[in-house]
């Protein structure tokens, strides 16, 4: 069953089907008078037209701020200090703000966490819906409260025109997420980015928002990036998974082979610690120690320190992201010295901190081309140490 | 968490509570209520957070509350410690009932029921050391010398897992995970037997989840603690509690045993709850039991059963017995807009213009039908409600409508809370009329819904 759901997927990438959003090398940064967030910490990603791919992480590890930065939405001190993040091609990093209203909402929408917050409490859900019609469909009048009204009717409220009339406080909070997507799909978006649109609601809403968005992706091929800290929520909705640590991706893959055979200890910690994943067993698993802030560019493997399965070189390599085994097709990659796993520890160590050999060696979908990693530039360890 | 056999007195009738009865029983519960009393201008309805529940607790046994937000478990656990004083019922603590302690003897009795708070950043105070966090309870009850007492929180820093050294630190100085440990420390300083905790890990992220409840699940084996663990995350409650309860609008629907609640659920509210649970397996077959509108308000709740207004199950009557599921659907679909608006239409402004007739509550009917039952066949029988549906909706409004509807479709579910049947040997009951001699069951094809 795994290999079925990978299969079409790897395809993608081998027919050299362009990426929808191709994210590379891209690194935020805030700088407080105290001392800089490296939030995120050059991160890469693909999304394909059609797909949604799962971003999952614990609380500061740097999700959200990936969603913001794809969307232009960093405020100062926040900055987007290096990397790109190309739609259809088009860099989007360095825009501005005029520039970047093209693509949000018409091609890029987001929905957040809190939908009251997102709502303006003052005017109906109609008016609200109608606004974004207006902008982005250029309807007007009648036409745009019929249209209005089919929206809310597609995300499942029932007595949609009289819905129109009501204010957020009206709406329950399974409802307001339904009007925020209605609202995203106004624009008609080809990309859905979703940041924990189901934390604050219940599970029987949850679940009927999650089979609401599947719906709409289905009907609409439209592209989704789910953030989450929910594993159950991401087993559920993704079709490829990003498990984020302290601002870097340290695992990406399909679903069903990251569920199935987790392969960064993080991951596999983090897996084990979930109750529902594991209700017979007496004790849940911990990983020990909390997760650091980074307050500088990664240099080593920032999991290194709570890892059980630390090596000598993890304190001064900083993993670059490779496959489980040399010679995979790429779609199951992890930054971790312990892959490929089909090598010697000494190589694996070397080709960790060199970085291109590995790339080289295995098309990387990630790597057009041995490009140069800078980190690995700065970052010249003393001498190698075996174990 | 105990390794407590609830089952060995499976044969108990036990109408009123699930669990078996002994002499081990620590807490009993019985026809609780716990209103808020409202001062609105329309109305002045009480709204029921708990509105009569009975169960037992037993001594060293963890018992889970589960429930949407809303449902009344805060409210039920914040009574259970005296928090909240309730309106009717009785709480019997090992035996004596605390349910009218005031004064002296509430304050005294307090030193039995701890509580544990959901959220860790708000619960404490935060120009407080920790140490003087956790010694408030020894303070106030002036337990011993302030020696013994700071020596008794430097042992409470321990036994959760921080060092003594924190004693001076302020709390914004720590973790989430850390803060909760702050949290059970001061409740545990009075050497409780019962503790109450109230979403203990919902504001954690997953691996310091882990931690926590290896914690809880520690000191419960070490100091004999009974639990109450309150959560909306139904994957924590089966791994951490012996029995559960699972709540909707003030109301237990189903109580018993852990595993057999999860692998075989009696309710159809439980069955909702439990197929909305994302299984962090991708390769779960997963069968999903939709829910159609809002919860209703606890001010003004069904009269029947309280899942009634949206539970995909409900009785059919007779009379309808030959119409299509999916018909049955749509007049339950119709029912659930008429009672959404009819709580958008309880507004001062629209009574205003409904009396000087500037809001005709019938305009729109014609949408509601056509959206409702525009794609099915409608036999006679059913249009002709429809029609005199309208007609109530045009001169009573959607109050009359809704009474008409129920009138005709409704059944037992809309008119009389079910009482809690035994469903299995272990003791469990569920509210459900399903479980009547009389009226098939969920599981028996003629009448019961399929999960669509």
């Amino acid at each position: 069953m795994s290999d079925a759901m990978a299969a079409p997927r790897a395809k993608r990438a081998d027919d050299d089907i362009e990426p929808l959003l191709a994210v590379e090398e891209l690194r935020t940064v805030f700088y407080t008078d105290k001392e800089e967030i490296h939030a995120v910490d050059g991160i890469d990603f693909e999304v394909y037209p059609g797909e949604t791919l799962g971003i999952v992480g614990e609380s500061g590890s740097g999700k959200s701020v990936t969603a913001r930065s794809i969307m232009g939405l960093i405020k100062s001190p926040g900055h987007i200090v290096g990397g790109s993040v190309r739609y259809r091609g088009e860099n989007l990093v360095g825009k501005s703000d005029a520039e970047l209203r093209a693509y949000r909402g018409s091609d890029i929408a987001m929905i957040f966490q809190d939908p009251m917050t997102s709502l303006n409490p003052v005017y109906t859900v109609g008016n609200q819906i109608k606004e974004a019609l207006e902008l982005h469909q250029d309807l007007s009048g009648s036409e745009a409260t019929d249209e209005a009204a089919e929206l809310l009717e597609s995300v499942n409220i029932p007595d949609a025109r009289r819905r129109l009339k009501s204010y957020p406080h009206e709406f329950s909070g399974g409802m307001r997420q339904r009007a925020l997507i209605a609202m995203a799909l106004a624009c008609d978006p080809d990309l859905l980015i979703c940041d924990e649109p189901t934390t604050a609601l219940d599970v029987t809403t949850q679940a009927q928002i999650l089979d609401l968005l599947e719906e709409i992706q289905r009907e609409r091929d439209l592209a989704m990036i789910f953030i989450t800290h929910d594993m159950g929520v991401i087993a559920e909705i993704a079709d490829r998974v990003a498990v984020m640590y302290a601002g870097e991706i340290i695992e990406r893959a399909p679903v069903e082979p990251l569920f199935a055979d987790p392969k960064h200890p993080y991951t596999r910690g983090l897996l084990e610690s979930i109750p529902g994943r594991n209700p017979h067993a007496a004790r849940l698993h911990t990983i020990e120690g909390n997760v650091p802030t980074a307050t500088g560019p990664a240099r080593s493997c920032r999991f290194a320190p709570r890892c059980p399965k630390a090596l000598g070189g993890c304190e001064r390599i900083r993993p670059a992201a490779v496959p489980v085994n040399e010679g995979d097709d790429g779609n199951h990659v992890v930054s971790c010295l312990l892959y490929p796993e089909n090598r010697s520890e000494e190589w694996r160590l070397d080709a960790h901190e060199s970085q291109e050999t590995i790339d080289d060696a295995n098309n990387e979908p990630r790597t057009d081309g041995g490009h140069e990693n800078e980190p690995a530039d700065g970052d010249k360890p003393t001498e190698v140490t075996d174990e | 968490m105990s390794e407590q056999a609830h089952s060995q007195t499976g044969a108990t009738e036990a109408p009123t509570a699930g669990a078996a009865t002994d002499d081990e029983t620590l807490i009993a519960v019985e026809n609780l209520k716990t209103y808020y009393e409202t001062d609105g201008l329309r109305s002045n309805d009480p709204v029921k957070a708990v509105d009569g529940v009975s169960f037992e607790i037993e001594r060293g046994e963890t018992l889970g509350l589960v429930g949407e937000s809303g449902c009344g478990k805060t409210t039920l656990g914040r009574t259970l410690v005296r928090l909240e004083t309730p309106t009717d019922g009785q709480v019997s603590f090992d035996g004596t009932d605390v349910s009218t302690l005031s004064g002296d003897d509430l304050k005294a009795w307090r030193q039995n029921a701890q509580i544990v708070f959901q959220d860790p950043e708000s619960s404490m105070n935060d120009r407080l050391t920790v140490g003087k966090i956790i010694r408030e309870p020894l303070d106030s009850y002036e337990w011993k010398t302030p020696r013994e007492r700071r020596a008794r929180v430097r042992e409470l820093l321990d036994l959760v897992g921080l060092r003594s050294e924190h004693y001076y630190r302020y709390p914004h100085q720590f973790s989430g995970g850390q803060r909760q440990r702050i949290g059970i420390a001061r409740a545990l300083a009075l050497n409780p037997d019962f503790v109450v905790l109230d979403e203990p890990t919902s504001a954690l992220d997953v691996s310091v989840q882990a931690k926590i409840l290896n914690l809880l699940e520690d000191l419960q084996d070490e100091l004999g603690l009974t639990y109450l663990l309150i959560a909306h995350d139904l994957s924590v409650v089966r791994h951490a509690c012996d029995r559960i309860a699972v709540m909707y609008l003030g109301n237990i629907m189903e109580i018993g045993d852990t595993e057999r609640l999860f692998t075989d659920p009696a309710n159809p509210y439980t069955r909702t709850l439990l197929s909305a649970i994302p299984t962090p397996d991708p390769t779960a077959d997963r069968e999903r039991i939709p829910l159609r509108g809002s919860p209703p308000s606890p001010q003004d709740p069904p009269s029947g059963c309280p899942f009634s207004t949206r539970c995909p199950m409900t009785v059919r009557p007779e009379e309808w017995d030959d119409l299509s599921e999916e018909l049955w659907d749509r007049i339950d679909l119709f029912r659930t807009v008429l009672r959404e608006r009819a709580r958008g239409a309880d507004t001062l402004g629209t009574r205003v213009r409904r009396t000087i007739g500037l809001d005709d509550p019938a305009a729109d009917f014609e949408e509601i039908r056509e959206s409702t039952f525009g794609d099915v066949t409608v036999p006679e029988a059913v249009a002709v409600e429809v029609d005199e549906t309208e007609r109530r909706l045009a001169d009573g409004g959607e109050p009359a409508a809704l009474a008409y509807l129920q009138d005709r479709f409704g059944s037992d579910c809309d008119t009389n809370l079910p009482a809690a049947h035994v469903v299995d040997d272990s003791g469990r009951t569920s509210r459900c009329h399903h479980h009547r001699e009389d009226v098939a069951g969920l599981d028996e094809p003629t009448s019961a819904r399929p999960d669509r």
